[in-house]
């Protein structure tokens, strides 16, 4: 037992007690601790593991510093992964087990890894099991890796609030320099914003108990803050700001308890202060990484913020003129301290679990705690997110805030301004724009930095066993960049992203390879500053909410004829009716919609208008078909391609008089179609003389189809009389608007009618209700894409890839003919656009009583080494044909009909003879019949 | 092919979307929409135009879209199509739209959740992204606010809406 | 997160936008005769500068095309102008 409760002092309330437990044992805290502190108070110093060779750990830092104490909390029935036991609150009832351990932390069974080490180093699972193939070993080894365990019953409720929001200044920092920083901005007017990650203010100010202002910490804190609120600042404890992004955008993440997903705010700041810190660095020494070893700063952060004194026996290894305040601090609180200075002789830890003594030089003493500091290293990742520049300082050994990026500045220790009146100082002139005092500091450092080729196992990177001589070997092997030797090593890949560890590997790099360390530079930092859950990045974005789909208006009405519904191309649709099984279901709806009529919810298809004087010339630029020579009245089908002369969509184009014309893509691209014309309109057309109105959201349509659909029609008593195939007229439904196209996607004779969503029920009702009575009913979109196939009419993104010209699927007349430019016509004759071996739309016909054919199975050349010549594209039963259908791209199709070819699948091959993609009434007898 | 029918909720057809102490959502039925654009589509229509945060004060107005298009909400019968006349086009889109009265002083409070729209930025224009979706967005009083998406997405708004409130309305 | 000017409703969520083209490029005469080669630059042909660009962008939201110089390195918006001008 090292640690201990002292009698007084600290932030946490004596008088209530804490139930908690620890790998199976029970121990009591108070509020106001965290896991950590709790733990150490009651002598415990073994909290971890570490991630590759298991080596018993401590307690490095005492807040987001530290890499080592890891665990996995339980609270009731919610448990969390991977929590630091320094930044988790300690909650009544938490049991806690550290991860990467099992039994316990204190007796890890894999621990024996450890004995290992010598053939464990920087690059050994990469080297060892590439032959025959890493994937082979890959499972085992991922295995073993890793740190916490999921509870994959997931906790109720874990959502974030995601909540966008601006200030004028954001102070990120609650300790001395951002307290003094917002209330000068408060006062002097300006919108303030402090955030402090803590869920008390007064960042290091405990640490020490220095007074500030004549007061002590508490009071003074407590003054500030009635002052910054007096003057209208906000602010947000527990919040951590974690990102900076472009254009002064600040993610900020707000603690709101265990197991509750914290709250993520997007503060848009037009000024940031930066006031963040800055964290002691481990000194490098053999066995540096033992139980017992902890940064000074943490030291002094467990005694002044938690009354928890350490050790007993506390050696202090510190390299800069803070070690003084600090042995005064700890004796003051009863322990017995004795100085090392690290710059003078090499020190090393002694101990098997947990540190029994120190050596420094010849000489050994015993010491239950070393405290050690390597310097003080500023908070600048904020300062990088936004883009700020750093500058190497020889005084402070440390890299400072350089040139500013846009809106933001740094105060205090942050800024390298670590002596307290100072920072208080720097931190009112730099909110209210006064000129700053001469820079100045009283902070003295001897600069020591890691050693190469000292004895012993030094650690660099304590949670991922990065060693000194891992660094070395590194450097050997040529991984000399920062962010090779990161990459190669894991140094800085920990959880705690290098905070513990980048500058000694860097240093370490540097001094191996006799380059001052300001050339070997940093490597970049990234949001987020701490680990955040996954859960602030989509927020309430999940479960419906994740990709929402468009909803058909008879949605209800689909609902209650038993419709199951699928996603087609970001909508909710019907692909099948009745409680019948999938297949026989749409076989069924097939056969019926051939034999008598079938009635589609084909409301998604695109209905965008096309206006002005410049309409005629527009649609005809647009389109790959001519269609300027079509009539008022009249319909015509048209493919629309990219300017690489890609088929991007197919539909047809009404028009409805000279000026206007509706376009009519497919129900997946109304979206993407809409978005194409206003691009060519505003940008190379005159955007004054042709206007775009995607009206698909008004109207509802419902497609009749099959050999009864007309006399389904003349039931509804709608004229059907004058509508040709390929045309439309108006009409009346229950006193709005009808419009009836006679286009058909079946191959059969089709009504499709559109009318006003508010009038869609009824017609609905009614239609259906004629087609019941006459044997037909409700086809799903899954009977449609059947027919459609009979037919070889194609579904562009199913039917054809990124690749397939017009001319690829038979349609060759604009391309040789049309005058007038239309988008990608430059493209139908490149050499690629004239190749002999194009991929072409054919049918494939199976052999008599073999199954349909697996669509995306690949269309083969025979010999030793197969070559694909293409892929079947769709492929089903055919109800009314009585056998499996196809379609496919094939190189030189259309060349080939009748040619047996062989398809491979899965390593099965099969052979089948191309045909024409049509299947079904080639001759189009029943168009119109 | 699979059957998602009970992966998402079946519409909701009651108007009253939330109805929370300082928070309700409805959803109204607008006369008629009429979508018109054309170089002086601005100028267009004899009804208030609206940008942000403009207020709406009757139930007649016309909602800017763009540089040249406006939605009359509550106007007059006008014929579709082209008008060469008047340079303009018009459709009607009285179905096209799913309007809602968001009112209550935890309006704000609701929106905050949905993206940026603060009163101090003014635009000339209601079209915004919203909750992950293009909404028309305007001002209806003192706390109260006019949101339009379109019809297919009324229920994407719903259930966003619902789900802030149900995970986090007591913050709201 | 960057904040786009819209010519037409002002600073918006770069969410609001997409990138259309680069500024400057014109479509060939394709009526007449165009080379491989001079189809192939418009087409593929992309200047990706680093520094200041001029690109066309689109406010998706309200749809108008307008041309955004920009620095593709810091990210500051440099100025937005309308590709057309409002009517009188
Ligand atoms: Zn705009």
């Amino acid at each position: 037992m090292t640690g201990r409760r002292i009698e007084a002092g600290g932030l946490i309330d004596r008088a209530a007690r804490l139930n908690f437990s620890f790998d199976g044992r029970n121990y009591t805290g108070h509020p106001g601790d965290t896991l950590a502190s709790a733990l150490l108070a009651n002598g415990v110093r073994i909290l971890g593991r570490s991630f590759k060779y298991h080596r018993p750990r401590g307690p490095w830092g005492a807040w987001f510093d530290d890499p080592n104490a890891m665990m996995n909390v339980r609270l009731g029935r919610d448990e969390l992964p991977n929590c630091p036991a320094t930044t988790t609150a300690l909650v009544n009832g938490m049991s806690a087990r550290a991860v990467n351990a099992w039994p316990s932390a204190a007796h890890d069974i894999k621990g024996g890894l450890d004995l290992f080490h010598r053939w464990l180093g920087a690059g050994f699972y990469y080297k060892t099991f590439m032959w025959p193939n890493w994937h082979l070993f890959e499972p085992s080894i991922r295995k073993m890796a890793g740190l916490g365990a999921l509870e994959m019953s997931g906790i109720e409720g874990h959502v974030t609030d995601r909540v966008d929001d601006v200030c004028d200044l954001l102070v990120v920092g609650g300790g001395a320099a951002g307290l003094s920083a917002a209330r000068a901005a408060a006062e002097a007017g300006q919108g303030v914003l402090l955030v402090e990650d803590h869920p008390e203010l007064g960042g290091g100010l405990y640490r020490r108990g220095t007074p500030v202002d004549g007061q002590p910490p508490v009071a003074w804190v407590a003054e500030q803050r009635h002052a910054i609120e007096a003057a209208g600042g906000r602010i947000l404890t527990g919040t951590t700001a974690y990102g900076v992004y472009d254009h002064g955008l600040v993610a900020l993440s707000e603690d709101r308890g265990f197991a509750k997903a914290p709250r993520l705010w997007r503060m848009r700041v037009r000024r940031a202060i930066l006031a963040a810190g800055a964290t002691d660095r481990p000194l490098t020494f053999a066995n540096n990484d033992l139980p017992g070893i902890m940064a000074v700063e943490a030291g002094l952060e467990f005694l002044g913020r938690h009354g928890v004194l350490v050790g007993q026996k506390i050696a202090l290894a510190s390299n800069t003129s803070f070690g003084d305040l600090a042995a005064e601090r700890l004796e003051a609180a009863g322990a017995t301290v004795r100085r090392y200075d690290p710059t003078a002789r090499p020190l090393q830890g002694i101990g098997r679990k947990g540190l029994e003594a120190v050596r420094h030089g010849r000489y050994r003493y015993d010491a239950d705690v070393l405290l050690a500091s390597a310097g003080w290293t500023p908070l600048v990742h904020l300062w990088r997110h936004a883009g700020g520049k750093l500058r190497w300082s020889d005084a402070l050994s440390a890299f400072l805030p350089g040139d500013p990026p846009e809106g933001m500045a740094a105060v205090g220790a942050a800024n390298g301004t670590f002596d307290l009146d100072h920072a208080v100082e720097e931190a009112g002139c730099v909110a209210t724009g006064t000129p700053l005092p001469q820079p100045r500091t009283r902070y003295h450092i001897a600069p020591h930095w890691p050693e190469p080729g000292g004895e012993g196992r030094q650690w660099i990177d304590f949670q991922h066993d990065v060693t000194l001589k891992d660094v070395e070997q590194a450097a050997r092997e040529n991984y000399t960049s920062v962010e090779h030797l990161k990459r190669y090593t894991t140094l800085g890949m920990a959880s705690d992203q290098g905070k513990t560890s980048n500058m000694a590997g860097l240093a370490a790099m540097a001094a191996i390879q006799g380059r001052p360390i300001p050339e070997v530079g940093t490597t970049t930092f990234r949001p987020p500053f701490v680990p955040v859950p996954m859960e602030l990045y989509h927020g309430t974005n999940r479960g419906q909410q994740f990709h929402p789909l468009k909803r058909l208006a008879l949605e209800p009405q689909h609902r209650a004829a038993g419709a199951a519904l699928g996603e087609y191309g970001g909508w909710l649709r019907p692909a099948w009716y009745g409680e019948n099984p999938m297949t026989q279901a749409i076989r069924d709806e097939a056969l019926m919609a051939r034999q008598t009529v079938g009635v589609l919810d084909a409301s998604p298809l695109g209905k965008i208008e096309v206006m002005g004087p410049d309409a005629e010339a527009f649609v005809n630029f647009i389109y790959y078909n001519t269609i300027r020579t079509l009539k008022p009245g009249r319909i015509r089908y048209g493919l629309m391609l990219t300017e690489g002369g890609v088929v991007y969509d197919d539909g047809v184009i009404a028009r409805v008089a000279a000026d206007h014309f509706v376009i009519s893509c497919s129900s997946s691209h109304v979206d993407g179609v809409t978005a194409l014309l206003e691009s060519w309109r505003q940008d190379g057309n005159d955007p004054d003389r042709i206007f775009v109105h995607d009206c698909t959201a008004h109207w509802a349509t419902i497609t009749v189809t099959g050999p009864e659909a007309r006399r389904v029609m003349r039931a509804l008593d709608l004229p059907v009389q004058d509508v040709p195939h390929m045309s439309f007229c108006d009409a009346i439904f229950a006193g709005r608007p009808l419009r009836i196209a006679r286009v058909s996607f079946t191959g059969d004779t089709s009504y499709e009618m559109s009318v006003p969503t508010g009038s869609a029920l009824a017609l609905w009702q009614a239609v259906k209700e004629a087609a019941e009575g006459r044997g037909g009913g409700p086809i799903g979109v899954e009977a449609l894409s059947v027919l459609r196939a009979e037919k070889g009419y194609i579904m562009v993104g199913k039917d054809t890839d990124g690749e397939t010209m017009p001319h690829d699927l038979g349609f060759t007349g604009p391309r040789e003919k049309k005058k007038a430019a239309f988008v990608g016509d430059r493209s139908l004759h490149t050499a690629t656009a004239n190749a002999s071996d194009r991929r072409q739309l054919v049918g494939l016909a199976v052999e008599e009583g073999a199954p349909a054919l697996p669509t995306g199975a690949h269309i083969v050349t025979g010999g030793e080494r197969p070559a694909s010549q293409g892929y079947v594209t769709s492929s089903y039963d055919s109800p009314i044909l009585g056998r499996p259908i196809a379609m496919a791209l094939i190189a030189g199709g259309h060349a080939r009909l009748g040619e047996e070819v062989t398809i491979w699948h899965m390593d099965e091959t099969r052979s089948a003879t191309i045909t024409a993609a049509c299947a079904f009434d080639r001759q189009g007898a029943r168009l119109d019949a | 092919m699979r059957d998602d029918r009970l992966k998402w909720d079946a519409p909701a057809s009651d108007p009253k979307v939330l109805a929370q102490d300082g928070l309700h959502v409805t959803r109204v039925r607008p006369t008629r929409l009429t979508l018109i654009s054309g170089v002086q589509a601005r100028r267009a229509s004899a009804l208030p135009l609206i940008g942000w945060p403009d207020q709406v004060t009757s139930e007649q107005f016309a909602l800017c879209l763009r540089r040249d298009r406006i939605l009359e909400v509550g106007g007059p019968d006008r014929l579709p199509g082209w008008d060469a006349e008047a340079g303009l086009a018009i459709s009607e889109m009285t179905d096209g739209y799913a309007m809602f009265h968001l009112d209550g002083d935890r309006t704000l409070g609701l929106l905050k959740r949905g993206g940026v729209a603060r009163p101090d930025q003014p635009s000339p224009s209601v079209v915004r992204l919203m909750f992950g979706m293009d909404v028309l967005l305007y001002c209806r009083g003192a706390s109260g606010f006019g949101l339009c998406v379109p019809g297919p997405r009324a229920e994407t708004l719903r259930s966003a809406l619902r789900a802030h409130l149900s995970q986090h309305g007591a913050e709201i | 997160m960057q904040l786009f000017p819209c010519p037409f409703c002002g600073d918006r969520d770069e969410r609001e936008f997409h990138f259309a083209a680069e500024a400057g490029k014109s479509r060939p005469d394709t009526t007449g005769a165009v080379s491989d080669a001079e189809w192939a630059t418009y087409l593929y042909a992309q200047r990706n500068d680093k520094g200041p660009v001029r690109e066309v962008w689109v406010h998706l939201t309200c749809a108008e095309l307008f041309v955004l110089e920009r620095d593709s390195v810091t990210m500051a918006v440099l100025r937005a102008t309308p590709l057309r001008q409002d009517p009188a």
